[in-house]
């Protein structure tokens, strides 16, 4: 019975038709991956300046710095881990 | 928090647009006349009539942005319109594709969507422009609204009058929403939905991203002012179109009751 | 140059004493009792401000009515024809006008940016719609006076049907086309000129806007210019040059005054 059913759905035509309709679909992927990659350009930008930022803390914080990196480095280990 | 709801919004928006997607290609029937080139209805009129609700939603944003002078919803207009100028490309660009397959060429005069589209784009593309030759932030924000309320009052204005400039010429082809089968008409449904879902993540997206980036700047001159060092290697970014919040603990915590854009 | 000089400087001279003069004015009209009253009398004080610098100055109409007449001469030789009618008729007239009043629209509040016009404004005690109606109404003028250099000039030129039997319905509709320009003009011209690009912004702000009012106004036109049988303009785009002109007056006159604040 599935087999008559399978032969009776039309497979994806590769003929003129199909080419269009494949294209207007891949416009609509392509839209959204763009503003993906915007978006992850935006946020690698970010990071590097949250970077510099907290790197120029930690070297204004002094001598300090040692007990804080201590306890920077574990919550910063166990933030990773909630990440995935 | 403007990414308060985002992750709930983006799996909603994937489950949708994948059910779309499936309903298209393997659910709704073949229509008589086109065959399969009808399937890219189900992608071209959801991203015209998302677009254009989109253009209108910026304008109502821009009104409440000129009652309440609050920067915020300046903020949320500049992105609704910037997201469907994308979407009004991509509407275009879907049409002209359809035009191509339907009649063998690349544009179509009696459309009315594509041609009502062809305007406001040429329209909405000044609105870049127009922000980026205003330096004074409040200023810039505020004409920018202007411009927002009056293009988004013409959208809807311009399209009945381009769709009554060409309805005595030719049947319309490519927008038929009417008389459609049952099967159709949900599977197109579920496409209007999944496209209007993915505009809203889209959009929260980047007012989130915006955000961040403010909240960023603000820490940053908070350790400025700390270490003394006001304004030191602090990369001042020129003129620009974009409008820039002020972050705040308020800005961040205004949003939790809200859960919404 | 030493000839225009002191032309210029009368007319800068005029401009400065005519703003200051509508200040005083204005505030003289202000002490009159109702609001209604006091904003018409100063809307009639600045549109004869206006007028009366457009007319020593005649910096914007001159400009516009030879553009017009000479687009109609570029037209003849582009489109290598000797007369025009029906709906190519109603096209290039109307093309001709809408470029024609872009000149006018750039032009329109570059002396009150230029000169602290605005400032002067704003510091008198009146309605600030006053200057958008006062703006509107001199660029309805402008455009009257345009058309009755540019229309007749059409119908010798380019125009095969005669012009005559046609007049008073093309008067019509070409009232109502100019209303909607001076509105969305004004508006435009309001939000482009404190910019940095203002001759840019202005016509790409508003020639978009303006397409209905091209689609309204040429649709109506062109049953007026065909050879044989001119017919009626239809009450499709009558209707529809109407409604459009009502909506943006509307919406010019509530965004205005968010234009004028600084």
């Amino acid at each position: 019975m599935s087999a008559a059913l399978l032969a009776e759905l039309p497979a994806l035509p590769l003929h003129e038709a199909g080419k269009y309709v494949a294209a207007a679909y891949i416009v609509l992927f392509a839209m959204v991956l763009v503003y993906v990659a915007i978006m992850a350009i935006r946020l690698s930008h970010l990071e590097r300046d949250l970077g510099e930022l907290l790197a120029r803390e930690q070297a204004d914080a002094g001598p300090d710095a040692d007990a804080e990196t201590g306890k920077g480095a574990a919550g910063g280990q166990a933030r990773e881990s909630t990440l995935v | 928090m403007y990414g308060k709801g985002l992750r709930a919004l983006s799996i909603a928006t994937v489950t949708v647009m994948a059910l779309a997607l499936a309903l298209v290609f393997f659910w709704a029937p073949l229509e008589a006349d086109q065959g399969f080139l009808q399937k890219i209805f189900y992608v071209h009129v959801p991203l015209a009539i998302v677009s254009l609700c989109g253009f209108v939603v910026g304008g109502v944003f821009s009104i409440q942005h000129l009652r309440t002078r609050d920067a915020r919803w300046d903020m949320r207009s500049y992105v609704a319109i910037h997201t469907s100028l994308i979407f009004g490309v991509a509407t275009l660009i879907t049409g002209s594709i359809w035009a191509k397959g339907s009649w063998g060429h690349w544009w179509e005069w009696s459309e009315p969507t594509l041609v009502s589209f062809l305007i406001v784009f040429l329209l909405y593309a000044t609105y870049q422009p127009l922000r980026f030759a205003i330096e004074d932030p409040e200023r810039q924000a505020r004409y920018a609204s202007v411009f927002a309320v009056t293009a988004g009052a013409f959208v809807p204005l311009n399209f009945i009058a381009v769709r009554a400039s060409t309805a005595y010429v030719h049947p319309r082809v490519l927008g038929a929403t009417s008389n459609l089968p049952w099967q159709m008409s949900l599977t197109f449904l579920v496409s209007l939905l999944g496209m209007a879902l993915l505009f809203t993540t889209l959009c929260k997206y980047e007012l989130t991203a915006k955000h961040t980036r403010a909240q960023l700047r603000a820490l940053r001159r908070l350790a400025e002012r700390r270490a003394g060092t006001a304004g030191i290697a602090s990369a001042r970014r020129g003129r620009s179109a974009a409008p820039s919040l002020q972050a705040t603990a308020m800005t961040a915590q205004a949003h939790d009751g809200r859960g919404g854009r | 140059m030493s000839a225009t000089a002191p032309d210029t400087r009368a007319a800068d001279g005029a401009e400065r004493t005519a703003g200051a003069g509508a200040t005083g004015a204005a505030g003289e009209a202000a002490a009159v009792a109702t609001p209604r009253r006091r904003t018409l009398s100063v809307v009639r004080v600045l549109l004869r401000k206006e007028l009366l610098v457009e007319l020593r100055t005649l910096e914007s109409v001159p400009a516009m009515s030879l553009f017009a007449v000479t687009t109609f001469v570029v037209f003849h030789f582009a489109l290598n024809r000797n007369t025009v009618d029906g709906d190519l008729a109603a096209g290039i007239l109307w093309v001709t006008l809408l470029f024609a009043a872009m000149l006018g629209v750039n032009r329109l509040f570059v002396a009150d940016a230029d000169q602290g016009g605005f400032d002067a404004f704003l510091l008198a005690p009146v309605e600030r719609s006053a200057m958008l109606f006062a703006k509107a109404v001199a660029l309805l003028c402008y455009l009257v006076v345009l058309e009755v250099v540019a229309v007749p000039a059409f119908g010798m030129l380019l125009l095969g049907p005669s012009l005559w039997h046609a007049l008073p319905e093309l008067i019509g509709v070409l009232a109502l086309g100019d209303l909607g320009v001076a509105a969305i003009g004004t508006l435009v011209a309001a939000l482009a000129v404190r910019t940095r690009a203002r001759d840019l912004l202005g016509p790409l702000l508003a020639l978009p806007l303006l397409v209905p009012i091209v689609i309204g106004g040429a649709r109506a036109t062109s049953p007026l210019l065909v050879l044989g049988h001119p017919g009626e303009p239809a009450a499709r785009w009558l209707a529809t040059l109407g409604l459009y002109d009502l909506v943006f007056g509307l919406i010019a006159y509530a965004l205005f005054d968010f234009l004028l604040e600084d």
